[in-house]
């Protein structure tokens, strides 16, 4: 910084010093030196944020996200992703599990225009399991989890979530065994669920206040080949009541998927 | 036209009971084609609330 008691000598150094930081050789007037502070700044903080999710993501190739925004330390002041975030299956996929983000996950990610998604590395036979254990999120947007497997593939993915109420819409595996009764437990605030992909094998909403159309959406999934075994779908007693409410055909749906697929029903 | 008659045995629990085979548990259970009723019994409320706790309790973060 220039000691001169000249003021043209000090602003000339000031404006020097904006153009190293700017990194420009253009003419910078004293009445835009403020504008040019604050693009100081913001190229700052620019560069930091790009060092920061260049490094974390390793330049948008990063796929090993187990634990990657876990914890209450992520925040939604920090979560601020650079690239796409395609994660392979792993061992325990607890990509957010415990997070401090809040709000809804769709809308959060809409807005930085990045998209999540899941695949399954050459080898490897893993699954999403805790991936969405104990947030704080009250919307998860699409999820495709059609290449998942193994027998723990989604067990938890979606437990103890008090304040989620929407998933946009569950993909399920092609082929699994690794979804259940506690896929969504203690969900006490989910009412709108979709799925994609057949519902093969037993699954519990024994805690979800679902909507009649998230149930009929439930029907329109489950699968109706033979089946050696029994497989189960639970629900509450509201669940049904709102469901026959709106559609008034729970008897011939139970009994069509009672024949067409040896399912259960579980009244709660 | 073809007219089938499909039949669904429904179990239904007594007042502050809940029906259970070990693995389901519910106020009505609507079996399965290939399912017993003789696979399920009662058990009760205070019992049933104590098993769940178990469910509502979360894992080690």
């Amino acid at each position: 910084m220039s000691k001169s008691n000249n003021l043209s000598d000090f602003l000339m150094s000031l404006a020097n010093k904006l153009r190293q930081y700017l990194k420009t050789s253009d003419k910078i007037n004293p009445q835009n030196f403020e504008d040019k502070i604050d693009a100081v700044y913001e190229a700052a903080a620019q560069e930091a944020y790009d060092d920061f999710w260049d490094t974390f993501q390793q330049n948008g190739e990063r796929t090993a996200y187990e634990y990657a925004f876990g914890s209450d330390g992520w925040t939604n002041d920090i979560f601020k992703p650079k690239y796409n975030i395609r994660a392979a299956y792993g061992n325990h996929g607890n990509i957010f599990s415990y997070s401090g983000i809040t709000g809804s996950l769709k809308q959060i990610l809409n807005d930085l225009g990045i998209t999540l998604s899941f695949y399954q590395k050459e080898g490897r036979h893993y699954g999403a399991n805790y991936v969405f254990i104990g947030t704080k999120f009250t919307e998860l947007p699409v999820l495709d989890f059609s290449e998942a497997e193994g027998n723990i593939a989604l067990q938890t993915a979606f437990s103890n979530n008090p304040l989620l109420e929407t998933i946009e819409k569950v993909i399920l595996p092609t082929d699994c065994t690794g979804y259940g009764t506690n896929t969504f437990q203690a969900n006490y605030a989910l009412k709108n669920i979709d799925f994609g992909g057949t519902i093969k094998y037993t699954l519990s909403f024994q805690w979800n206040p679902l909507t009649a159309d998230s149930m009929k959406n439930i029907f329109d999934h489950l699968d109706t080949a033979d089946s050696d075994s029994a497989r189960t779908v639970t629900v509450k007693t509201a669940v049904k009541t709102a469901y026959n409410e709106k559609y008034g055909d729970w008897d011939a749906k139970v009994a069509h998927y009672s024949t067409n697929g040896n399912w259960t029903f579980s009244i709660i | 036209m073809i007219t089938d008659t499909i039949t669904v045995t429904v179990l239904r629990a007594s007042k502050d009971h809940y029906l259970t085979n070990g693995e389901i548990y519910g106020k009505e259970i609507y079996l399965a084609p290939n399912q017993s009723k003789d696979d399920f019994h009662e058990i009760t409320d205070a019992k049933y609330n104590k098993i769940m706790e178990e469910f509502d309790t979360p894992p080690e973060s």
